[in-house]
C-alpha cells in the first residue's frame, strides 16, 4: 500500500471519532411499542396523570398515521417494533449532583469533550461559561450551574424533571408550537419523549451563559426522542447549544425529536446544533436515522429567533427548523451547513411563515455533497396578506465534490402581499481545479485545501456560531470531508 | 361530482379507443387505464398542489363576454381549429403539415413510430388523458436543411362552450431545419388538452411563440413535450392571461451536446384567473445550456404558479443552466406561487435559479416621477418595460407586434390597477 | 424664486433637517456644503418630493407656491429638477422613449402643446451632440450598463431638454475622473442663465472649480450655519469642516 493510500485509510478510519461505546449497565423498557411500553416510560418518570394521557392521545393517533414519503430520500421501511424506546443507565433515584453519576459516564463525556465539572471550567479564565445538559440515552444524567442560573430566575433543566418542578409552564407552552398532531415523527415523540432540556427565561433577563444540551446514544437497538422546550420572556435573550454523537453500529437508529421555542414581546433565542450523530460507515452501513421536528413561534413584537446548524452527522437526516413570524417587525434567521458523504442523505431546510407586518427572515443553506451523497435544501417562504412590508431573503449554494453525488434544491415560494419583497438566489458549482492547484503550488496538501475551501464556502453561516462552537465545527467540516478527493 | 365527471370522461375514452386508427387502440388503451387508476390531476398530487385541475372541473363555469379573436397572421401558413375541429379551409398545406386525423388513418402511417414517442410521459396525466380522448390534431415534418419562411399560424378558437376537446400536435424538424410556430389561443374551451410533440434534429432551430388571451371562463391544460438534438436551439416565448385554469407544461429534453433550450414567459393575470406555467429541463448531454425568465404581473383575485425544475444527468457535465422568476404583485388579494427546483447529480456544472416578488421598485418610480411622469403612467411605464424585456427578445417584427397588441391592450385595461394598491 | 422657511424633515422617524432657512434668487448658483449625515441629501430629496421624507414643520416655497404637498412630478412641472447622486437603471426603458415620456408629461401638466416627433427628434439630437452622448446610448435601456460618466452626463441631457428653473445637482462629481467632471460640469455652465438657478450639493470643493456658485452654505446638523462667498470653500479645503464649523457656532 502506498504511503498516500494508507495515510487516507487512517484518516478514514479515524474519522468517527465518537464511535466508542460505553460500557454501561442500563435497563430497557420492553422492546417494541405499545401502550405498556407508555405507561412504563411515564411511570418511570413518576409522572403526573395528564402527562400520561397526552402520551396516549398522541400514541393512538400515531397508530393511525403514515410516515411522510415527499422528501428526497431512501431507505428501507424502518420497522418501529424492532427498538427501545427507553434505555437509562441504571442509578439512584432522583435528581443528580456530579458525585452521584456513574464514573464510566463522566469518563464517556471526558472523552467526548463535554465538560461537567463546574469548578474547572470556571478556572480555565478566559473561556466563557456553558452551562451543560448532560442527556445519555432516555435520561438526563447531570445539569450544570442549575443554582447559579436560579439566582436570576433562569429555569435550566431535564423536561422530565420541569413537569413537576412547573407543571404551569409545562402544561402551557408543551405542544403549543408543534402540536402532537403535527407530522408522524413528531407525533411519535408527543407519545414515547424521554428526556430534553426545558427553558424558560423571565422578562428582561439576559441568559449570563450559553445553555446547551449534549445527547449522547450509547445502548444497541434504541431510540431517541428528545423534546426540548425554550421559553424566553419579553424582553429576554438567551443562546442555546445543541450537540449531539452516538457509537459506530451496523445497526440503523433512530433520533426522533422535537423541539419549541417561543420567544415574547422583543425576547431574543439564538439556537445553535452541531449535529455529529454517527453517519453510517464509507459502505452506508449503519447511521442515525434522525427524523427531527424543530420550530419557533416569533409571538411576540421585535423578537427574533436566530438557527444555526451544521449538520455532518447521520445517515438520514430530516430535518426543518422554522420560524411563524406572528408578532409585528419579528425577525427569523436560518443558517445552515449540511454536509453529506458517503452514502449520506440528508433533506433539510426551513420553513419562515410570515404573518406579522414588517416581519423579516434571512436564509442562507450551504449544502455539499461528497461521495455517493444526496443532499436537498427544502425550504418554505410564505408571506400572508396581512404582512405588509415583510421581506425575505434567501440564499441557496450547493457545492459538489465528485461526479457520484447529488445537489438539490426544492424551494417554495408564495406571496400574498404586494408590500413584501422576496428574493431568491441558489447556485450550484464546484471546488475549481484552478483552486486547488493554487492551494497545492502554495504548499497545502489536498485534504487541507478542500477543508480551507470549504470552510470558505461556508463562511457566512460558520460566523453564526458562538465561538467556542465555530472552532468545533471548522474541524469537524474538514473531517467529514476526509477521503472526498482522491 | 368528479365521480360522474370521471366517469363521462372513461365513458368517452371507451368509445374513441381506436376509433381514429384502430393501430392506436393498445396506446390509447394504456392511457385509458392509467388514467382510471389515477383520476384527474388533483392538489394531493405534488405536480398540481397549486393547480387543482378536478377542482375547477367541478366549479361552475364563469360566465363569458363574447371572444375576440387575434387576427390570422398575414404571410403564413395557417392551421385554425375552430371549436377543436380543424377547419380544412386553412392554409397549413403550404408548408406540407397535415391533417392528424387523416394522417394517423392511413395504412401504415409514418405517424405510429411518432406519437408518443417524442419524450414520452407515461405517467403524466395530461399526457395520457389527450391519449385517450385523442380525435383531432395537426403534423408537420420539416425535412432536413429546409429553412420554412412561412410562420405557422397555430389558431385555436374557442366560440362557444361547446363539448370538451382534445388536440394533438406532431412536428418534427430534420437536421439544421428551422421552423416558426405562432400559436395562438382566444375564447373559453368547456375543457380542452393541447399536447405538443416536437422533435428537433441535429442544429435544427424551432421558434415558438404561445399567446394565451383566453376569456375568463377557460379551462385548458396544455403540455408540450420536446426532445433537442445535438446543437439544436428550442427558442420559446409564453404568453398568458390565465382563465379560469390555464396551465402550460413544457417538458423538455436536451438530448445531444451543445443543445440550447431558450424560454421568456410572461405571465399577466387579473381577476379570479389562475395561470400555471410549469417547466421541467432534462438536461441528458454535455455542454448544453439553457436559461428561462418567467415575469409574472398578478391583479385581483388572480393566482400565479411558476414551477420550474432543472434536471442534471450525471452525463451532463459542462451544464449551464439559468432560471429566473420575476414577479409582481398590484392587488393584497393577489397571490403568486414559485417553486424553482434543482435536482443535480454532475459536479462539473454551473446552476442557478433566483426568485423575486414584490411590487414595482420604488426608487424607479420616484425617478420617473422626479421626471415629471405621473404615477399611473409611471406605472404603466414600468409593467411595460417588465414585459417589453421578453417582448423585444421576438426577432419578427410582424410576431413582436401581434403579441405586443396583445399585451397592451392588457395593460389598458389593468395597469391601472397598479396605482390603486393600498 | 426658491425659499426655504425654518423646514424640518423626519426621515424613519428621525429628524434630519432642523430648521432650514434657504433664498436662491434667480440666476443664482448656491452651493451646499457640509460634512457626511449634515443633511445633504435629505434636503435634495425633500425638494424633489421623494415619499418617506417628511416635512414635520416649515414652507418649501417656489416662486410664491408652497410646494411641499405636491407630488414629485408636479414639482417637475414646475421646474424643479433633480440630477441623482446616483441615477436609476431602468432595464427595458429605451432613454429615447424615457425622455420623450417626460417632456410631455411634463407639458401636459402645464397646459403646453406636446412636441410632435420630429421637433422631439432635432431637440435630443442637437442637445445629445452638445454633451457627446451617442445615438447608440439613447436607444439602450436607461442607465443600464452605463459607467459613472455616462449616467452622469445622461442626468445633463435631461436638465437641458427638460429645461428646469431650479436645477439640484446631488453631489454630481460622485462616481467621475476629471476628464468626466470637466465634460459634465461644461454641459452644467452651458444651462446657465438669468432665469434659472441651481443649487449645488456637494462635499468636495473640487465641482465648484469648475461650477463657479454666488454663494456658498455649510449645512451641519440639520441647519445653515454658514453662508458666503466662493472663499468660503477654499477656507473648508485648508482647515476642514470641524475648524470652520466650529468658529461658526
Amino acid at each position: 500500500m502506498s504511503e498516500e493510500a494508507a495515510a487516507l485509510q487512517e484518516l478514514t478510519e479515524q474519522k468517527y471519532k465518537y464511535g466508542f461505546v460505553s460500557d454501561i449497565e442500563s435497563e430497557f423498557a420492553p422492546k417494541g411499542l405499545n401502550e405498556d411500553v407508555i405507561r412504563f416510560i411515564s411511570a418511570k418518570k413518576n409522572e403526573p396523570e395528564w402527562m400520561l394521557d397526552y402520551r396516549l392521545s398522541a400514541y393512538r393517533r400515531w397508530v393511525n398515521m403514515e410516515e411522510p414519503s415527499w422528501a428526497k430520500l431512501h431507505y428501507p421501511k424502518i420497522d418501529f417494533q424492532d427498538a427501545y424506546y427507553y434505555a437509562a443507565p441504571k442509578a439512584k433515584e432522583g435528581p443528580h449532583t456530579l458525585e452521584d453519576v456513574d464514573p464510566e459516564l463522566l469518563r464517556t463525556y471526558e472523552k467526548l469533550g463535554i465538560p461537567l465539572h463546574e469548578q474547572e471550567v470556571l478556572a480555565g479564565v478566559e473561556q466563557r461559561r456553558v452551562a451543560v445538559d448532560a442527556v445519555f440515552d432516555s435520561v438526563s444524567v447531570v445539569t450544570t450551574f442549575k443554582d447559579e442560573l436560579a439566582k436570576v430566575g433562569v429555569i435550566f433543566c431535564p423536561i422530565s424533571e420541569a413537569v413537576h418542578s412547573h407543571p404551569e409552564l409545562v402544561k402551557k407552552y408543551l405542544g403549543s408550537v408543534v402540536p402532537d398532531t403535527d407530522n408522524f415523527y413528531a407525533t411519535l415523540n408527543a407519545a414515547v419523549f424521554s428526556e430534553g432540556s426545558f427553558v424558560y427565561i423571565p422578562p428582561g433577563v439576559r441568559c449570563p451563559m450559553e445553555l446547551s444540551t449534549y445527547f449522547r446514544i450509547n445502548a444497541a437497538k434504541s431510540g431517541q426522542f428528545e423534546r426540548t422546550l425554550i421559553i424566553a420572556d419579553a424582553g429576554s435573550y438567551v443562546s442555546y447549544l445543541e450537540g449531539c454523537t452516538a457509537p459506530q453500529r451496523d445497526e440503523n437508529q433512530l433520533h426522533a425529536a422535537v423541539v419549541e421555542l417561543i420567544a415574547m414581546d422583543d425576547a431574543e433565542i439564538k439556537y445553535s446544533t452541531v449535529q455529529n450523530w454517527f453517519p453510517g460507515d464509507e459502505n452506508g452501513k449503519g447511521g442515525i436515522y434522525n427524523f427531527v421536528t424543530k420550530r419557533a413561534d416569533c409571538r411576540g413584537k421585535n423578537s427574533k429567533v436566530s438557527w444555526t446548524q451544521v449538520e455532518t452527522g447521520s445517515a438520514i437526516t430530516w430535518k426543518y427548523p422554522s420560524c411563524i413570524l406572528r408578532g409585528e417587525n419579528s425577525v427569523g434567521e436560518f443558517y445552515s451547513i449540511a454536509i453529506a458523504n458517503n452514502y449520506q442523505q440528508a433533506d433539510t431546510g426551513t420553513k419562515m411563515i410570515h404573518l406579522g407586518k414588517n416581519t423579516s427572515s434571512r436564509i442562507i443553506s450551504k449544502g455539499i455533497s461528497a461521495g455517493k451523497a444526496q443532499n436537498t435544501y427544502r425550504g418554505l417562504v410564505s408571506i400572508n396578506a396581512r404582512a405588509d412590508g415583510a421581506r425575505n431573503f434567501t440564499q441557496c449554494d450547493s457545492l459538489l465534490i465528485g461526479d457520484q453525488c447529488g445537489a438539490h434544491t426544492v424551494p417554495y415560494i408564495q406571496s400574498k402581499n404586494p408590500k413584501a419583497i422576496l428574493e431568491h438566489e441558489a447556485t450550484t458549482s464546484k471546488i475549481s481545479d484552478d483552486q486547488l492547484f493554487y492551494c497545492l503550488s502554495r504548499g497545502i496538501p489536498t485534504e487541507e485545501a478542500v477543508s480551507l475551501i470549504v470552510n470558505g464556502f461556508c463562511r457566512e453561516v460558520l460566523q453564526q456560531l458562538p465561538m467556542e462552537f465555530a472552532v468545533e465545527a471548522q474541524k469537524l467540516v474538514g473531517l467529514s470531508l476526509e477521503g472526498s478527493v482522491g | 361530482m368528479t365521480g360522474s365527471l370521471s366517469e363521462s370522461l372513461l365513458a368517452t375514452m371507451e368509445k374513441r379507443r381506436g376509433a381514429v386508427a384502430p393501430w392506436l387502440g393498445d396506446l390509447q388503451g394504456q392511457a385509458q387505464e392509467f388514467f382510471k387508476r389515477e383520476g384527474l390531476p388533483n392538489r394531493r398530487v405534488e405536480a398540481w398542489r397549486y393547480s387543482d385541475l378536478a377542482k375547477a372541473l367541478r366549479d361552475d363555469p364563469l360566465p363569458d363576454a363574447t371572444p375576440v379573436f387575434a387576427p390570422e397572421l398575414q404571410q403564413a401558413a395557417v392551421a385554425a381549429f375552430v371549436n377543436g375541429v380543424l377547419d380544412d379551409k386553412s392554409s397549413y398545406a403550404r408548408i406540407g403539415a397535415v391533417n392528424l386525423r387523416t394522417a394517423l388513418g392511413e395504412k401504415d402511417s409514418p405517424l405510429a413510430g411518432v406519437i408518443g414517442k417524442v419524450y414520452p410521459q407515461a405517467d403524466h396525466p395530461i399526457v395520457n388523458l389527450n391519449t385517450a380522448l385523442l380525435e383531432e390534431g395537426l403534423a408537420l415534418r420539416v425535412p432536413a436543411g429546409e429553412k420554412v419562411s412561412l410562420p405557422l399560424h397555430l389558431r385555436f378558437l374557442w366560440t362557444s362552450a361547446g363539448s370538451d376537446r382534445h388536440l394533438r400536435l406532431l412536428i418534427q424538424l430534420e437536421e439544421g431545419a428551422e421552423l416558426t410556430v405562432y400559436e395562438t389561443h382566444d375564447g373559453a374551451p368547456l375543457f380542452s388538452t393541447v399536447v405538443t410533440e416536437f422533435t428537433l434534429g441535429k442544429g435544427s432551430k424551432l421558434t415558438h411563440i404561445r399567446q394565451e388571451s383566453f376569456l375568463a371562463g377557460a379551462r385548458q391544460a396544455a403540455v408540450t413535450l420536446g426532445e433537442i438534438a445535438e446543437e439544436a436551439t428550442y427558442r420559446a416565448f409564453y404568453f398568458s392571461q390565465g382563465g379560469q385554469f390555464a396551465r402550460h407544461e413544457a417538458l423538455l429534453k436536451l438530448a445531444g451536446e451543445t443543445a440550447h433550450a431558450e424560454l421568456d414567459g410572461a405571465v399577466m393575470v387579473a381577476d379570479q384567473r389562475h395561470c400555471d406555467n410549469t417547466t421541467v429541463i432534462e438536461h441528458a448531454a454535455p455542454n448544453a445550456t439553457s436559461n428561462q425568465v418567467f415575469r409574472s404581473v398578478l391583479a385581483g383575485s388572480a393566482r400565479g404558479v411558476y414551477q420550474g425544475c432543472i434536471k442534471v444527468g450525471q452525463v451532463a457535465q459542462k451544464t449551464d443552466a439559468r432560471q429566473l422568476s420575476r414577479a409582481l404583485l398590484l392587488s393584497h388579494k393577489a397571490e403568486i406561487v414559485t417553486k424553482p427546483e434543482l435536482e443535480i447529480f454532475a459536479d462539473d456544472v454551473k446552476c442557478s435559479h433566483g426568485a423575486t416578488a414584490g411590487e414595482l421598485d420604488a426608487n424607479a418610480l420616484f425617478f420617473l416621477r422626479a421626471r415629471g411622469i405621473p404615477e399611473a403612467e409611471a406605472r404603466a411605464m414600468l409593467i411595460e418595460a417588465f414585459f417589453g424585456e421578453a417582448l423585444d427578445k421576438i426577432e419578427s417584427d410582424v410576431l413582436r407586434e401581434a403579441v405586443a397588441k396583445s399585451v397592451n391592450a392588457w395593460l389598458t385595461t389593468h395597469a391601472g390597477e397598479a396605482a390603486h394598491v393600498e | 424664486m426658491l425659499e426655504i422657511k425654518d423646514l424640518h424633515v423626519n426621515v424613519h422617524g428621525k429628524e434630519i433637517l432642523k430648521g432650514l432657512n434657504l433664498k436662491v434668487p434667480p440666476g443664482e448658483v448656491h452651493a451646499i456644503m457640509g460634512p457626511n449625515g449634515a443633511g445633504k441629501s435629505t434636503t435634495s430629496y425633500t425638494l424633489a418630493g421623494r415619499a418617506g421624507y417628511e416635512v414635520t414643520k416649515g414652507e418649501i416655497d417656489f416662486f410664491g407656491e408652497d410646494v411641499t404637498a405636491l407630488a414629485p412630478e408636479e414639482r417637475a412641472a414646475r421646474g424643479i429638477f433633480l440630477a441623482f447622486q446616483y441615477p436609476l437603471e431602468i432595464p427595458g426603458v429605451s432613454t429615447m422613449n424615457f425622455l420623450k415620456t417626460a417632456m410631455n408629461s411634463q407639458a401636459k401638466i402645464r397646459g403646453e402643446k406636446e412636441l410632435n416627433a420630429a421637433e422631439f427628434l432635432r431637440a435630443v439630437r442637437a442637445a445629445a451632440k452638445e454633451l457627446n452622448i451617442s445615438e447608440d446610448m439613447l436607444k439602450r435601456p436607461l442607465n443600464v450598463g452605463f459607467s459613472g460618466g455616462e449616467k452622469k452626463r445622461n442626468e445633463t441631457l435631461q436638465m437641458a431638454l427638460l429645461k428646469p428653473k431650479l436645477a439640484i445637482l446631488d453631489e454630481m462629481d460622485s462616481g467621475l475622473d476629471i476628464d468626466a467632471l470637466k465634460l459634465v460640469a461644461e454641459g452644467v455652465n452651458k444651462l446657465r442663465s438669468p432665469d434659472r438657478s441651481f443649487l449645488v450639493i456637494t462635499h468636495y470643493q473640487r465641482l465648484l472649480d469648475y461650477i463657479v456658485p454666488d454663494v456658498i452654505h455649510i449645512l451641519a446638523g440639520g441647519k445653515i450655519v454658514l453662508s458666503g462667498d466662493k472663499s468660503l470653500a477654499l477656507q473648508l479645503e485648508q482647515n476642514g469642516y470641524d475648524a470652520v464649523i466650529a468658529k461658526a457656532a
